[in-house]
């Protein structure tokens, strides 16, 4: 018993963490199949319009309903307690496809190699939130 | 997505840009992307190493309370 304790004390600090390190890990929110649903349809729009380019028509409709999805993302993990990663990377994933709405709003059809620079961008930072909100603790 | 990957496409967009492929406005548009990917990256890896941290914490207390 005494050795597990020494082990446990032992682990935690040689990793050098502050008292607050500590609480946060652990009183971590975890894992909703609400924010997982949510950037899973971020990322999906993002790659479907991918294979709509040429349509600068059909990609602004469908950055529309991605624009939509990723406010409700923010939305979603604004008020849950113990969220604050899960709300900064959400709130950058939604200022992405803002970004990328204004361009298709701004007059002029975006080019079609702008088109796939960015949904790429978009598709992988949507993957990597998706990654570790699908990681939180169970 | 890490920040070798960043440095990849800001290479890739600079390419485009510099061959006429995208406008001014375009590249201007990428390259803020890739600030905002960044904070991305950052922010997604110390999530990770909080989930990591977890289940280590809840791990050592199973062990410390089967024992007890």
């Amino acid at each position: 018993m005494n050795h597990l304790k020494n082990l446990l004390l032992a682990l935690l600090l040689s990793s050098s963490l502050t008292g607050c390190a500590l609480w946060d890990a652990y009183f971590m929110a975890g894992y909703d199949s609400g924010e997982y649903t949510l950037v899973t349809k971020v990322r999906t729009e993002a790659e479907y319009a991918l294979e709509k380019c040429s349509s600068p028509t059909e990609v602004r409709a469908i950055i529309d309903v991605m624009y939509f999805e990723a406010n409700t993302l923010h939305n979603y993990t604004q008020h849950i307690p113990n969220n604050e990663d899960a709300k900064k990377l959400a709130k950058n994933l939604k200022e992405l496809v803002y970004k990328t709405r204004e361009l298709y709003y701004n007059g002029k059809d975006p080019s079609e190699a702008y088109c796939k620079a960015k949904l790429t961008l978009v598709a992988k930072n949507a993957e990597n939130v998706q990654k570790v909100l699908g990681s939180k603790p169970r | 997505m890490n920040l070798d990957d960043i440095q990849q496409m800001y290479e890739s967009y600079t390419l485009m840009y510099n061959r006429g492929e995208i406008s001014a406005a375009e590249y201007k548009d990428l390259l803020e992307g890739i600030e905002i990917s960044k904070v991305i990256a950052e922010d997604a890896i110390e999530l990770e190493y909080k989930e990591q941290l977890n289940t280590i914490i809840r791990t050592a207390i199973g062990v410390v309370a089967a024992v007890a």
